[in-house]
C-alpha cells in the first residue's frame, strides 16, 4: 500500500495491480494512523476493482471498516459499463488465504493459517512425481505465494476451480508447466481425495496399566506391560502420534485379519494384496514392532453356496506379527479375538467417541479391506454398483453382526453418507456343514452420496481401491456437472435408455432414487425439461478410467481437463485472489440496508424554557412517536396507499397533511425520488413496512432535543433558519425500518440466483453486483428509490408526531420548521465532472451525506445560493453539526461529506464497558436526559463507543468538503 | 442452549452448535431471538412452524433467518424453544414454541440477515446479523 499526502487532510492510496482508480482518504494525519489499525483502507482499495468506477474511491473523515465497502465511502460508476451493487465487499489480496486446506498424512486437512508453528513437525501428503507414488513427507507441498504478477482462473471439466498465479507450476502430461504457459486444452493432475477437517482431541488416556491387568488373557501380564511401556504404549493418550496407526491396524484387522491365541500367546495376522500389506507393515514398524515378512500361499478353495459348489485357486498373501505384546495391545483396544464369525463385537468405543478424522481412518481401512472396489454395472457403464460392506455371522450372532453394521451406518452418517442395512440371508456352508448368515450394508448410490464416500472417506491400505476411487470421484464430478441434482434420476434414466435398457430395468437399477416406473417412463418418453446436454457420447466409467491415470501410476492423481483458463482482469470482474474453500462469504450488508438518514428542525423555543420542561417533553415525544423494537405505526395504510407512499414519498405526506410544501422542499430529492417503482418491492417487504410508517425503530436511531451551542457562519446559519445561540432544535435520525432491510435481502438473493455464473466465477460470493444495464440493476434502482422515499416519508411522519408532542407541552410557540433532511445510504444518478466533462454516473453513498455546493440546481431555491445544508449527527450525548456543501466537495468527493461518527467498539464490548446507569448518570451530569425504550440500547450507544465527531467535522471543514455552520448540543434524547 | 455470541464491532456474530446441522440451525434461530428478548423469560404458549427451501446450505441459512425476521416484524412471534427440526436436501422444517414478544421487555432489534463471515460445518454454524 503506497500512500501519498496530497495536501493537509487529503491522502491518496496509489493505484496498484488490479485497482482501476486510486483511493482518496480525507482524514488528518492522526486519523490515518488509526485507520491503519483496521481493514478500512484495504476495503477502500478493494472497492476500486469494481467495474466502471470513476475518478477515485472516496473515503470520508468518519470512514471505518464495514462489510467490504468501508462505511463512509463514496463511489461513482459509469452507467453503461459499470454496475450497481447491493453490496460492495472486500477481500484479501495476498497469497492463498489462511483457510486453504493442506492435506496431512492421516487423511485430514488443516487450514494453512493454523500451521504457523506446526508445519515443520507435520507429516503432509505429497506426491512423489518421479515414482508416481503417494508419499508422506515433512516437506510442505502447498506453498504460500504472493501474487506478484498476473493471476489466472482455471476451470476444469469436473467443475473444479483453481486460482493460480502466472508462475505457479501445474503438473501436466508434458511435465511441470507454469500456469501462464498452459494450453487451454491441457490436462492437469488433480488429487481428488479430500479427507476431513482436523479436530483436536482431548488428551485423555485410553490405555492404562490396569487395563492390561484386567484382561482375561492367559498371558504373563507383567511382561507384556513392560514391553508396552518400552514402546511408550502404556498410558497411551488419544493425542499420541501412534493412535492413527493403531486405528488403521485394528480396523484392517477387523476386516481382513485375525487375532488369535496360540500357546497362550496372542498372534496377529493380516491378509491382502502384497503392496497393501507392505503399507501395513510400515505402520506396524512405526509402533515399534517388527512384523514378519509377507508370505504367499497357494490355496485351493471349495465352498458350497446356494448355487452349488464353487472352486477356485488363489495366491494368498499374508504376514504375521508375533511379538507378544502386540496382540495384547490390539485386544486391549477392542480388536476381536478368535473367530469373528462366531462372536459379536463393536466398533471400539474410544474410536466411536473420537474426532471425525479418527472415524475416517477406521472406516477407510475397514473399507480398504472389505468393501467392493468402485465398479460400474456390467453392460451399463454409467452407474456404480452400490458400495457395500458384508458381514458373516453364525446364527447366535446375527443381532451382534447387525449391531456392528448399524454402528458403521451411524458413523457414515456423520460424513453425510447414507446407507441401508439388508436383512440377513443364509449363505455358504462351512466344512462342518454349518450355515452362516450374511448381511450387507449398502451405501446409497446417488452421485452426491458416492462423492461424500470417496472424497471424505475413501480407502486406506488398498492402493488399487484408492486409485479407482479417485478416478471415480472425477467421473462422478463430471457427471454431476452434467446433471442438476433434481434431474439426476431423469437424466440417468435417459442415459440408460439410450444404452438399451428398458424402463423396468432402469427403475430397478435406480431404486435408490425412490422413483417408480411411471416416472422413468415420463423421463424417457416425454421431454420434461431434461438438460439437452446429456450426450450419447458421455464416456462410460471404463472408458474414462482408461486415460484417467495414464503415466500417473499409483499416485492417486487423476487427470482432469481444463475447460477454461482466463487471466483475471480487474476491469472486467471483481475477484478475490485467495484460493478460499470457504464459499459464500457473501458479505453484502451493504449499501442501502436501511436508507438511513437524518433531519434537523428548528423551533422558536429557547434553551432555558425547554430544559425546564425536558422531562415532560421527552415523555410526550415518547408517547407520540412509536419507538423501539416492534413499534407500530399510528397510521393504517391500505395496499394502494402503501404503494403511493413508496412511489411518491413526502409528496404523499403533503397530500395527506402530514407535511407542508416547505417540508417537502427542504428535503433531499424533495423526499420523492422519481426513479421509484413500488412494483419492484416484494410483498414481504411491504408487509414489513406497512405497520412501520412514522416509527423510530431501535439501534442507533434516535430523537434528540438540542440547542444551538455555537454559530460559525452567521450568514449561512440565518439562511438555514438558525438565528441565535440557545435556539432549540430537534434532530430525527432513522431509516426505512424493516422495509429497507427486506428490500436489500430480496435483491441480494436475486442477484445471487440470477447471475449464478457471475457469482460462481467469483472466488467469493462477496462481490456480487448487477451489471449497470441489466434488468436487475434497473429493478434494484426502482426498489431502492422506493425504500428511500419510504424513509423520507417515515421521518416526515415522525416529525408530524413530534409536532403534536411539542404542541402538547408548549401550548404556543411550538412550530417545528424543517431545515433539511439528508440520506446516508443511497444510490443516485447524478451529473459530475470527470476528466473535464460532465457525465451522468451512479453515485453510491455508503454512510456518507450529499454535500452540494452553491448554485447547484438540485438544491431548493431557499438555499441555492449558499449551498446545501449538511447535517452530521454525533453519537448520543455528543455534539452534532450543521455544515454547508461546497464547490470543493463537487471537485473532490462527488459532492459528499461524512455522515457522523463511526463505531469503534462492538456492542458486546460496549455492554461490558459501559453500564446503562452510569451512562445515564454521566449524561445527566452534562444535563442531558435520556429516555430509552430499552436499557441495553443506552450502553451500546455510549459516546465512548464512537469516534470523535469533532475531529471528523474539523477535517471536513479544513479540506472544504463541508464547511462549518453551527454546532448543537443535546438537552434530551429519545432512543428506541 | 448451544449458542454464543462472538466479538464483532457493530453487529451480532452468532455461533451455534447441535447434534446435527438441523439442530445447529435451530440454535442459531434461538440466538437471533435471544437478541430481541431473553428467551429464558418467555412463556412458550404459542407454536409456529416454518418451512424454508433453498438452493444451497448457505442460501438456506440466509433465507431461514430472513424468514424469521419477517415473521417477527409481521406476526410478532419470538421462539424460545425448538420443538422439532428437520433439515435435508436444503430444506428446513422447524417448529418453535414461543410467544408474542410485545409481552416482554425487549433488548434490541435485528435488522437483517447477512452472509458476512458465514460458516457452515457438519454440526455448527457461524453467521452475522445486522442489528
Amino acid at each position: 500500500m503506497e500512500i501519498k499526502k496530497i495536501k493537509e487532510g487529503i491522502f491518496e492510496i496509489q493505484k496498484e495491480k488490479g485497482m482501476n482508480v486510486p483511493v482518496r482518504v480525507y482524514v488528518s494525519d492522526k486519523m490515518l494512523e488509526d485507520l491503519k489499525k483496521d481493514k478500512s483502507l484495504q476495503q477502500g482499495m478493494n472497492a476500486t476493482h469494481m467495474p466502471g468506477i470513476q475518478k477515485h474511491f472516496v473515503m470520508l473523515p468518519d470512514t471505518h471498516q464495514g462489510y467490504g465497502f468501508p462505511i463512509g465511502g463514496v463511489a461513482a460508476f459509469d452507467m453503461e459499463k459499470g454496475c450497481i451493487s447491493p453490496g460492495g465487499t472486500g477481500y484479501d489480496i495476498n497469497c492463498i488465504s489462511g483457510d486453504s486446506k493442506v492435506m496431512f498424512e492421516h487423511g485430514y486437512y488443516k487450514n494453512i493459517e493454523n500451521l504457523e508453528e506446526e508445519w515443520k513437525k507435520s507429516s503432509l501428503k505429497c506426491i512423489n512425481l518421479n515414482k508416481n507414488q503417494e508419499n508422506n513427507t515433512n516437506i510442505q507441498r502447498y506453498i504460500k505465494i504472493k501474487p506478484t504478477n498476473k493471476v489466472y482462473k482455471i476451470k476444469t471439466f469436473t467443475g473444479q476451480k483453481i486460482i493460480a498465479t502466472a508462475d505457479h507450476p501445474i503438473w501436466t502430461p508434458s511435465g511441470m508447466i507454469l500456469t501462464k504457459d498452459l494450453d487451454k486444452q491441457s490436462y492437469l493432475a488433480t488429487y481428488p481425495f479430500e479427507g476431513v477437517k482436523h479436530e483436536k482431541c482431548a488428551k485423555k488416556i485410553i490405555l492404562k496399566e490396569e487395563d492390561i491387568l484386567n484382561l482375561d488373557l492367559p498371558i504373563k501380564k507383567e511382561l507384556h506391560i513392560k514391553e508396552l511401556k518400552k514402546r511408550g504404549l502404556i498410558n497411551l493418550k488419544r493425542t499420541s502420534d501412534k493412535i492413527p496407526y493403531l486405528i488403521k491396524i485394528i480396523s484392517y484387522n477387523m476386516g481382513d485379519g485375525s487375532l488369535y491365541l496360540c500357546n497362550k500367546r496372542p498372534h496377529v495376522a493380516f491378509w491382502g494384496r502384497k503392496e497393501d500389506l507392505e503399507l501395513i507393515r510400515k505402520d506396524v514398524k512405526k509402533l515399534g514392532y517388527n512384523p514378519d515378512i509377507v508370505r504367499s500361499r497357494n490355496r485351493n478353495n471349495k465352498i458350497k453356496t446356494k448355487r452349488g459348489y464353487a472352486e477356485f485357486n488363489t495366491v494368498e498373501y499374508s504376514f504375521r506379527v508375533n511379538a507378544k505384546s502386540f496382540g495384547t495391545l490390539l485386544y486391549a483396544l477392542g480388536t476381536p479375538l478368535g473367530k469373528k464369525v462366531a462372536q459379536s463385537y463393536e466398533i471400539p468405543e474410544w474410536i466411536r467417541n473420537g474426532p471425525l478424522w479418527h472415524k475416517r481412518l477406521f472406516l477407510s481401512c475397514l473399507f480398504g479391506a472389505e468393501m467392493n472396489i468402485p465398479n460400474t454395472l456390467t453392460n451399463h457403464g454409467y452407474n456404480y454398483y452400490m458400495p457395500c460392506l458384508s458381514l458373516n455371522k453364525d446364527k447366535a450372532n446375527i443381532d451382534g453382526g447387525k449391531n456392528f453394521l448399524l454402528q458403521i451406518k451411524e458413523m457414515l452418517s456423520e460424513f453425510d453418507i447414507e446407507s441401508k442395512l439388508s436383512d440377513e440371508k443364509e449363505d455358504y456352508v462351512t466344512k462342518n456343514e454349518d450355515v452362516n448368515y450374511r448381511f450387507k450394508l449398502f451405501i446409497n448410490g446417488k452421485i452426491q452420496n458416492l462423492l461424500n464416500l470417496y472424497k471424505k472417506v475413501n480407502f486406506e491400505y488398498n492402493i488399487e481401491k484408492r486409485m479407482v476411487a479417485n478416478i471415480a470421484i472425477n467421473y462422478l464430478l463430471l457427471k454431476h456437472e452434467l446433471i442438476e441434482e433434481r434431474d439426476e434420476a431423469q437424466v440417468l434414466a435417459k442415459l440408460m435408455y439410450i444404452n438399451g435398457r428398458g424402463p423396468t430395468q432402469i427403475c430397478q437399477e435406480l431404486n435408490y432414487y425412490n422413483i417408480n416406473k411411471r416416472y422413468v417412463e415420463r423421463s424417457i418418453y416425454e421431454n420434461r425439461e431434461t438438460s439437452p446436454r446429456v450426450a450419447n457420447n458421455f464416456p462410460t466409467f471404463e472408458q474414462f478410467k482408461e486415460g484417467a491415470t495414464k503415466s500417473l501410476g499409483n499416485s492417486g492423481m487423476v487427470w482432469d481437463k481444463i475447460k477454461s483458463i482466463e487471466e483475471i482482469k480487474y476491469d472486467d470482474y471483481v475477484y478475490d485472489f485467495t484460493v478460499k474453500n470457504k464459499h459464500h462469504n457473501f458479505i453484502a450488508n451493504n449499501l442501502v440496508v436501511s436508507n438511513c438518514g437524518v433531519r434537523l428542525l428548528t423551533t422558536n423555543l429557547e434553551k432555558e424554557e425547554v430544559t425546564k420542561k425536558i422531562k415532560e417533553l421527552l415523555e410526550a415525544l415518547f408517547e407520540h412517536v412509536p419507538c423501539g423494537v416492534g413499534s407500530e405505526s399510528k397510521l393504517r395504510l391500505t395496499d394502494e396507499q402503501m404503494n403511493e407512499v413508496l412511489n411518491t414519498g413526502v409528496s404523499w405526506c403533503v397530500k395527506n397533511n402530514y407535511a407542508s410544501k416547505i417540508d417537502a422542499n427542504h428535503c433531499e430529492e424533495e423526499g420523492h425520488m422519481k426513479t421509484a417503482n413500488a412494483s419492484k418491492i416484494s410483498q414481504k417487504a411491504k408487509s414489513r413496512g406497512r405497520k412501520q410508517l412514522g416509527t423510530l425503530g431501535a439501534g442507533n436511531h434516535f430523537l434528540e432535543v438540542q440547542y444551538v451551542d455555537k454559530i460559525y457562519n452567521k450568514e449561512v446559519a440565518k439562511k438555514f433558519g438558525i438565528t441565535e445561540e440557545g435556539q432549540v432544535t430537534l434532530m430525527i435520525h432513522c431509516g426505512s425500518r424493516g422495509l429497507g432491510h427486506q428490500v436489500c435481502s430480496d435483491f441480494l438473493r436475486r442477484v445471487e440466483k440470477e447471475f449464478p455464473d457471475l457469482v460462481a466465477k467469483l472466488p467469493e460470493r462477496e462481490l456480487a453486483y448487477a451489471p449497470a444495464n441489466s434488468d436487475t440493476a434497473k429493478d434494484y434502482l426502482g426498489a431502492m428509490s422506493s425504500a428511500a422515499n419510504f424513509a423520507w416519508a417515515n421521518r416526515q411522519v415522525i416529525q408530524y408526531h413530534c409536532q403534536e408532542a411539542f404542541k402538547e407541552v408548549f401550548k404556543k410557540n411550538n412550530d417545528l420548521k424543517l431545515i433539511y433532511d439528508v440520506a446516508h445510504n443511497i444510490v443516485k444518478i447524478e451529473d459530475h465532472e470527470i476528466d473535464g466533462k460532465m457525465k451522468k454516473v451512479y453515485v453510491h453513498r455508503k454512510g456518507a451525506t450529499r454535500s452540494f455546493g452553491p448554485g447547484h440546481k438540485e438544491i431548493c431555491k431557499d438555499y441555492r445560493d449558499v449551498g446545501q445544508p449538511v447535517i452530521l449527527p454525533g453519537s448520543m450525548g455528543t455534539s452534532s453539526y450543521i455544515l454547508v456543501g461546497s464547490e470543493e466537495a463537487m471537485k473532490e468527493t462527488f459532492g459528499s461529506t461524512a455522515h457522523g461518527a463511526g463505531r469503534v467498539m462492538s456492542r458486546h464490548e460496549a455492554l461490558k464497558t459501559f453500564k446503562s446507569e452510569d451512562v445515564k448518570k454521566d449524561l445527566a451530569e452534562h444535563n442531558i436526559m435520556v429516555k430509552s425504550a430499552s436499557m441495553k440500547g443506552i450502553s451500546e450507544e455510549a459516546p465512548g463507543v464512537y469516534k470523535n465527531v469533532d475531529e471528523v467535522v474539523k477535517v471536513s471543514d479544513e479540506v472544504g468538503i463541508g464547511k462549518l455552520v453551527a454546532r448543537v448540543r443535546p438537552i434530551g434524547v429519545i432512543k428506541g | 442452549m448451544s449458542f454464543e455470541y462472538l466479538p464483532h464491532t457493530a453487529d451480532k456474530k452468532i455461533h451455534a452448535k447441535g447434534n446435527n446441522l438441523a439442530e445447529a440451525f435451530g440454535e442459531g434461530a434461538l440466538a437471533v431471538y435471544n437478541t430481541i428478548v431473553k428467551i429464558k423469560e418467555i412463556k412458550p404458549t404459542k407454536e409456529k412452524t416454518i418451512k424454508v427451501k433453498s438452493e444451497s446450505k448457505e442460501a438456506l441459512l440466509y433465507d431461514f433467518i430472513d424468514e424469521l425476521l419477517y415473521i417477527i416484524d409481521t406476526e410478532k412471534f419470538i421462539g424460545s424453544k425448538v420443538k422439532e427440526v428437520k433439515l435435508e436436501n436444503n430444506k428446513i422444517t422447524i417448529t418453535f414454541k414461543g410467544d408474542d414478544y410485545t409481552n416482554y421487555d425487549h433488548l434490541g432489534d435485528v435488522k437483517a440477515m447477512t452472509y458476512s463471515e458465514m460458516e457452515i460445518k457438519e454440526k455448527e454454524i457461524i453467521f452475522v446479523v445486522d442489528v
